[in-house]
């Protein structure tokens, strides 16, 4: 196999040079990865078997987390409608995100550039507000969509409850269809349309063609992405609660909660029930390890002169955009007029003609003269861009050696690296400062402190992304690099990374979002002076100020925006182009 | 194709060196937790030093109070107060003294597991703590707080310094019902809880999910059997359960929550003062809660942190909490915040029976029925 891993067995003092770089490169990756996730990972199973500490009383060793957690069978009952919802989420969101990424990545619709940043936006916007957006668009009282077709049909009848699972699955499906969108695109991206092009000749129809060819390619990232998204909905707690509980849904996630926020404070609890979790997602890495295995079955970036070329759909060009333009017109210019008017206002009310006098810019000037503005969103963006970085690069070499080399166990690696997805936030929070206020290098009060957390909590991500990648990408590009006399260093510098572009670059995108979202961890680690973005959403969202924030959701879509036309813009400028 | 043999042996032989290596930093790491894990919490000089001055009560305690403030210079304050309250409070001391306050603001049990897990790890960054009374108590029994003399302790109504004396009564939350005024008129709201039972309340009433020491209080008042029979029934009239009261107040003034039965006074009154179609009315029996300030026994800042919690109780910060719309509790400070009468919740209670309530409360309103 390995070319590459030959090459380094040559005595010449330049060879040993590049031997020592590679590993150099590849130890660091591994250590910090390990590292990064041990440490949370050993702090978790090391309080699920101790009772609380507290001045009074130390703690013990004991397995009652355990027996508590798992010998009742309201945790069965809370678990199963947890299932439920996860289902019935990254079913939704990645078949939503599917088709979009297909419509974008392999079929000539037009106006495709803009629908790249328009298909993010749902993840753009923080939790909290896309969940009251959509309680003021379709809750059965005061929903809009309810009150305009009650008026049209003149009838008191409820036509869409958000207060349902349904409704949870639809708003949570949604605010995560974006992420199926990112990994498929990159997927679709990176295809030779070889195969494609012979069943059209062939005479097969784009739907077989779609269903026949381009899924079945694509199983590796399928697989990850439906991974990826069920793990998330069953850990996700924002939507359960404003959603769920008003009518007697509960999830899972309620008794870590539960657990949490008690005194003294049951993190051994809380621990021993996100075990389960470890478990599901440990279950489901090594279920695509073994995908990862059938070797080249999915790689379609090979040395045969590779050029990914979307379909030409001919007049149903006409049908995918108006698709788009449909689902966008609903989906995300929907919650974001509801965004605009709410931030417009002096307080949220019914959209009438009275409300309209009211109209003003008070919400942004106060937004604009906030005391922690700048340097929250300085912060945030150097967190953001930082992590993004950091993590999309260490998570491609661990995955390079996760799906190129044979190495026995090699799937562990992944799966330590994949573990951090599920931690609780607060638990992660929590380690991350105990060991740091214990162990003291310096950090804790800094922003390296938070950079060291958003990387362990969204490494897991990063890695997903580059993997359905680096499925799709040949070794024998690499095989034909390092017979050509390059390096390691080289070869990954240089073929690996740009073949890998399209998953970098999602994963990038994604990352850069998300962090600049994070909240769990941040709000517990954060000091003084290292204020971050979603810290101050919170701060608006608990001081009342519903309309501020608002106001700060726009500006923070519209730039966003801005940010993913950008890196796509750079992005087209690297790695393989069309022609 | 090469033989993969030479290569994969080469690789695991160094992967081992890897991994050894990195099993020993692990261990290391693992080992400095454990350690640290159980705190030794010996009484340190300082915090000795600290007690010595914060009871000190000499004639020349305001002089030399504030000359020491002013050589310290800052305080870090750790406080659950909305931003929009707790910002000009802070301006309000600085510009009177030229001491910086450090402020940092969570939801009150974040502020617990800050103070806690610092000052297990004995990191001596906080000097004041301000939030919920059960969240200071926890504090407190987790020995991080010191007691404190202030002169204008006198002017607090008796039983707002704990019993243990490690935190004083600063301000209070009140539940109260708020109501959005266009779906529901004042004249139609009962004077008395139990009017709420009437079946012409269904599907108009809501709650916050996690108001267990609310009810507790309401049923400690009303007596065992008369407050749980209240309970009883309006958990069949299956009020609206929402996450947050700050969500619940926004839900009430947008209309889809007509009355909310455990709103927090002040989240209902910034948005009245806003021009919200949202009121508020005291209906018997009304809860209040203490809110409640305290010094941290290692506290860098001391004097500034003395300083600060004076100004805080003094008229000059409570009558500032007033024109906020957070009801102030020295007697020197008229308001009409809280001209009627109210039940305070007992902190510490809240704490010993606190498994208790959550029970019968996620078994009467959360759980699906």
């Amino acid at each position: 196999m390995e070319a590459v891993g030959q090459l380094p067995a040559t005595t010449s003092p330049k060879g040993w040079r590049e031997f020592d770089f590679k590993w150099l490169i590849i130890g660091v990756s591994v250590l910090v990865v390990t590292y990064l996730a041990l440490m949370p990972l050993g702090f978790l199973l090391w309080q699920s078997f101790f009772t609380p500490q507290t001045a009074t009383k130390a703690a013990v060793f004991t397995f009652d987390n355990y027996i508590t957690a798992y010998s009742s069978s309201e945790t069965l009952k809370l678990f199963l409608s947890s299932v439920t919802f996860a289902t019935g989420t990254s079913i939704f969101s990645f078949t939503v995100g599917t088709a979009l990424a297909w419509m974008n990545e392999r079929t000539n619709t037009p106006l495709k550039p803009l629908f790249f940043a328009l298909s993010i936006i749902p993840l753009i916007i923080p939790g909290v507000l896309f969940t009251v957006a959509w309680i003021l668009l379709a809750s059965p009282k005061i929903g809009i969509v309810n009150l305009l077709l009650q008026g049209f049909f003149n009838t008191d009848y409820v036509f869409v409850n958000i207060y349902s699972i349904w409704g949870m699955i639809w708003v949570d499906g949604l605010h995560y269809s974006s992420m199926a969108f990112l990994i498929m695109s990159a997927a679709f991206r990176s295809m030779d349309p070889s195969l494609e092009e012979s069943a059209m000749m062939s005479g097969a129809s784009v739907p077989q063609i779609a269903w026949h060819i381009t899924l079945k390619l694509t199983w590796p990232a399928i697989f990850a992405t439906i991974l990826i998204l069920f793990v998330r909905s069953i850990e996700s707690f924002e939507v359960p609660a404003l959603l769920g509980l008003p009518v007697g849904i509960q999830v899972f996630t309620s008794s870590i909660y539960e657990a949490i926020h008690q005194y003294p404070s049951k993190i051994g609890l809380a621990s021993s029930y996100a075990v389960t979790l470890l478990c599901i997602t440990t279950v489901g890495i090594y279920f695509q390890s073994k995908l990862s295995s059938q070797g080249s079955k999915y790689s379609t970036v090979t040395g045969k002169g590779f050029r990914p070329r979307a379909m030409d759909l001919g007049r149903w060009r006409y049908v995918t955009a108006s698709i788009f333009l449909l689902y966008f017109s609903l989906i995300v210019v929907l919650p974001f007029l509801v965004l605009l008017w709410s931030s417009l206002q002096k307080f949220y009310s019914v959209p009438s003609m009275e409300a309209l006098h009211n109209l003003n810019f008070d919400a942004y000037t106060f937004i604009l003269t906030y005391p922690t503005l700048i340097s929250a969103v300085l912060n945030s963006l150097w967190l953001a861009l930082g992590c993004a970085t950091l993590v999309m690069l260490l998570t491609s070499v661990i995955c390079w050696i996760v799906v190129k080399t044979k190495l026995p166990g090699r799937w562990l690696l992944d799966n330590l690296a994949s573990l951090p997805m599920v931690f609780p936030g607060l638990v992660l929070g929590l380690a991350i400062m105990i060991f740091y206020l214990n162990v003291d290098v310096g950090i804790y009060g800094t922003m390296w402190i938070l950079f060291i957390a958003y990387v362990t909590r969204f490494m897991p991500y990063g890695l997903r992304y580059n993997t359905t990648s680096m499925l799709q990408i040949h070794k024998e590009l690499e095989e034909s690099a390092a017979m050509s006399g390059a390096s390691w260093g080289t070869t990954f510098w240089r073929i690996i990374l740009p073949l890998l572009k399209p998953g970098l670059l999602a994963g990038w995108i994604y990352i850069v979002i998300v962090s600049i979202r994070e909240l769990s961890t941040s709000i517990l680690l954060y000091s003084p002076g290292t204020e971050v973005v979603s810290v101050l959403i919170w701060e608006l969202w608990e001081n009342g100020q519903y309309v501020e924030l608002s106001a700060l959701g726009v500006m923070f879509i519209l730039a966003l925006f801005m940010l993913v036309l950008l890196a796509q813009f750079v992005g087209k400028k690297f790695g393989v182009k069309e022609d | 194709m090469s033989h993969p043999d030479g290569y994969a042996k080469r690789y695991l032989r160094h992967s081992r060196g890897i991994c050894r290596r990195l099993f020993c930093a692990v261990f290391y790491a693992l080992a400095a937790l454990l350690l640290c894990l159980p705190p030794v919490l010996a009484q340190s000089a300082a915090a000795a030093r600290n007690d010595a001055l914060y009871l000190y009560r000499g004639a020349d305690r305001n002089q030399r109070l504030l000359e020491r403030a002013r050589q310290e210079g800052t305080l870090t304050l750790y406080t659950s107060l909305a931003t929009t309250e707790s910002r000009p409070l802070a301006a309000a001391f600085e510009k009177k003294y030229g001491i910086k306050v450090e402020l940092w603001r969570a939801i009150s049990d974040k502020v617990v597991q800050r103070t806690v897990t610092e000052g297990q790890a004995r990191r001596h960054v906080v000097d004041v703590i301000e939030t919920n009374g059960p969240e200071v108590e926890m504090i407190a029994r987790e020995k991080l707080l010191s007691e404190f003399y202030s002169p204008y302790l006198a002017d607090l109504p008796p039983g707002a310094v704990a019993p243990s004396r490690l935190w004083v009564n600063d301000r209070l939350e009140l539940y109260v019902v708020a109501f959005n005024t266009n779906k529901v008129k004042r004249e139609e709201l009962p004077k008395h809880f139990e009017g709420f039972l009437d079946p012409k309340w269904k599907g108009r009433l809501g709650i916050e999910a996690t108001d267990s020491e609310w009810m507790g209080a309401i049923v400690k008042k009303l007596g065992n059997e008369r407050g749980m029979k209240l309970f009883e029934k309006l958990s069949e009239l299956r009020p609206d359960v929402r996450t947050g009261h700050i969500l619940l107040a926004e839900m009430v003034a947008a209309g889809e929550v007509p009355v909310a039965l455990s709103a927090y006074h002040a989240n209902a009154e910034s948005l009245k003062r806003r021009g919200g179609p949202i009121d508020w009315l005291p209906i018997e029996p009304v809860v209040g809660r203490p809110q409640a300030i305290g010094l941290a026994k290692n506290a860098p800042h001391p004097n500034a942190a003395l300083l600060f919690t004076d100004f805080v109780l003094s008229p000059e910060g409570q009558g500032l909490f007033n024109t906020m719309g957070r009801v102030p509790v020295s007697l020197k400070v008229a308001s009409n915040l809280h001209s009627f009468p109210y039940t305070l919740i007992d902190p510490a209670t809240v704490l010993d029976e606190s498994g208790k309530w959550e029970k019968i409360w996620n078994q009467l309103f959360l759980r699906k029925q």
